[in-house]
C-alpha cells in the first residue's frame, strides 16, 4: 500500500489528530485535491508549481515558516521541473523582502527510505520550507536545528 | 532584534562578516577567517582545488563533496556554493533557481540519492549559524545510524559566549600572548587553540 505520509515524524498533539485522519483516508494531504481539507492557513500564492503558505503546524521558536508545497505528486528533489527552481527562488524572495528575514534557512526533506528509517518528513509529498528561527526565544545553551535523519527505532529523547 | 558585541570592530571586515567568525570552531580558524576576509578572500570564490575537488557546474552553481570525511550520521554531504558571491536568498537570479534544479538531477544521477536533507542558509549570521557567507546549498544523506540535523541558530546567551571567545581570539591576534590573557579569558579558550 502506497505511503503518503509517517506518523512517527508527527510533532504535535493537534497535528497527530489530523494526521490520523489522513492515514485511515490513505491519501496525500498535499496533493491539491486533498490540500484544502486539512490545511486552514490562507494560501500566499498559487504558482504554476506551488502553492505558498504559512505551516499550519509551526516548528517551536520561529518567527516565519513558510511552506511551498509542489502541485503534483513529487517525492524526491530529482522529479523537480527546472522552473519549478526558479518560481520556488521567486516566491521565498518575494516574502522575505515583504517580511524583512534578516536570515535563515531555505530546507527541503526529500525520499523515503523504509529500510533504514525516515529523513524526517511527516509528509511525503515534496515541500519546502522557508524558516526564520526566533533568538529571543531560545533557552540557554539551545539551538535551532532542522532535522532530516532518524535511524529506524529511533527513541525521542 | 540587536545582540550588543562586545568586540567593537575588526579593520576591514564589516559587521555581518564579522557574525560569520563567531561560530569558528578554533583561534587558528579564526586567524585563516580574518585574514581571508581582510584581504577579500572567499574558499567559494577562490577555490582551493586540492581541498574542494569540483564535480560537477553549470552556468551558476558548482558542486563538490565536502572534504570534511566522516562527518557524523553521514552517508554524503556534497557542498553547492552559486557562482557568485551573494549571501542572501534575495539576491538569486531567475536562472539560478532553474540551474540548482540541475545540480538536483546530476547529483541523483551520479550519487544514487535515496533521500535526505537540501538546507540553504542565508543572511544575517545571527539567524543561520553559518561560518561561510557565500551562498551556498547543501546535500546532505544520512547514514541511518543517528540522527542528522542542521543548526540554524544559537541562543542568545550562547552567542554573548561566542562573542567574548572571539574578543578574546583578536586580543591574541594583535599581539596580546595566551600567558598574558586574564585566567577567565585562558578557561574560555585554552581548548579552542588549535
Amino acid at each position: 500500500m502506497k505511503k503518503f505520509i509517517i506518523l512517527d515524524n508527527v510533532r504535535r498533539k493537534d497535528q497527530t489528530e489530523v494526521m490520523n485522519e489522513i492515514a485511515d483516508q490513505n491519501h496525500c494531504p498535499f496533493c491539491t485535491e486533498n490540500l484544502l481539507k486539512y490545511h486552514k492557513n490562507p494560501i500566499l500564492k498559487e504558482g504554476k508549481y506551488w502553492i505558498l503558505t504559512d505551516n499550519q503546524w509551526p516548528y517551536e521558536k520561529i518567527k516565519h515558516q513558510l511552506l511551498a508545497i509542489y502541485k503534483t505528486h513529487i517525492e524526491h528533489i530529482s522529479e523537480m521541473d527546472p522552473v519549478a527552481g526558479t518560481e520556488l527562488i521567486e516566491m521565498f524572495q518575494t516574502e522575505a523582502v515583504k517580511r524583512n528575514i534578516p536570515g535563515g534557512g531555505i530546507a527541503i526533506r526529500f525520499g523515503s527510505n523504509p529500510e533504514h528509517g525516515s529523513y524526517g518528513n511527516s509528509v511525503l509529498h515534496l515541500h519546502a520550507h522557508l524558516i526564520e528561527p526566533d533568538l529571543e526565544a531560545l533557552a540557554p545553551e539551545e539551538s535551532w536545528k532542522f532535522k532530516f535523519g532518524q535511524p529506524k527505532n529511533y527513541k525521542k529523547g | 532584534m540587536e545582540i550588543q558585541n562586545p568586540l567593537l570592530s575588526i579593520p576591514g571586515i564589516d559587521r555581518m562578516d564579522i557574525g560569520s567568525l563567531l561560530f569558528v570552531g578554533s583561534y587558528k580558524y579564526y586567524c585563516l577567517m580574518v585574514k581571508n576576509l581582510q584581504e577579500g578572500i572567499c574558499p567559494f570564490c577562490q577555490i582551493d582545488h586540492k581541498i574542494n575537488e569540483i564535480l560537477y557546474e553549470n552556468d551558476s552553481w558548482r558542486a563538490w563533496v565536502n572534504p570534511v570525511l566522516g562527518k557524523k550520521n553521514t552517508a554524503l554531504h556534497l557542498v553547492i556554493p552559486c557562482k557568485r558571491h551573494i549571501t542572501h536568498v534575495r539576491q538569486l537570479r531567475r536562472d539560478e533557481g532553474a540551474d540548482l534544479v540541475d545540480v538536483f538531477n546530476w547529483a541523483d544521477i551520479e550519487f544514487e540519492l535515496p533521500g535526505g536533507g537540501v538546507t540553504m542558509r542565508f543572511g544575517d549570521p545571527l539567524f543561520n549559524a553559518g561560518t561561510i557567507r557565500h551562498l551556498h546549498c547543501n546535500i546532505q544523506v544520512p547514514d541511518g545510524n543517528g540522527k542528522l540535523e542542521v543548526t540554524l541558530a544559537k541562543d542568545k546567551d550562547k552567542i554573548l559566549w561566542h562573542w567574548k571567545v572571539v574578543a578574546i581570539y583578536e586580543k591574541m591576534r594583535l599581539g596580546t600572548p595566551f600567558e598574558s590573557l586574564s585566567p577567565e579569558e585562558q578557561e574560555l579558550v585554552k581548548d579552542r587553540l588549535g
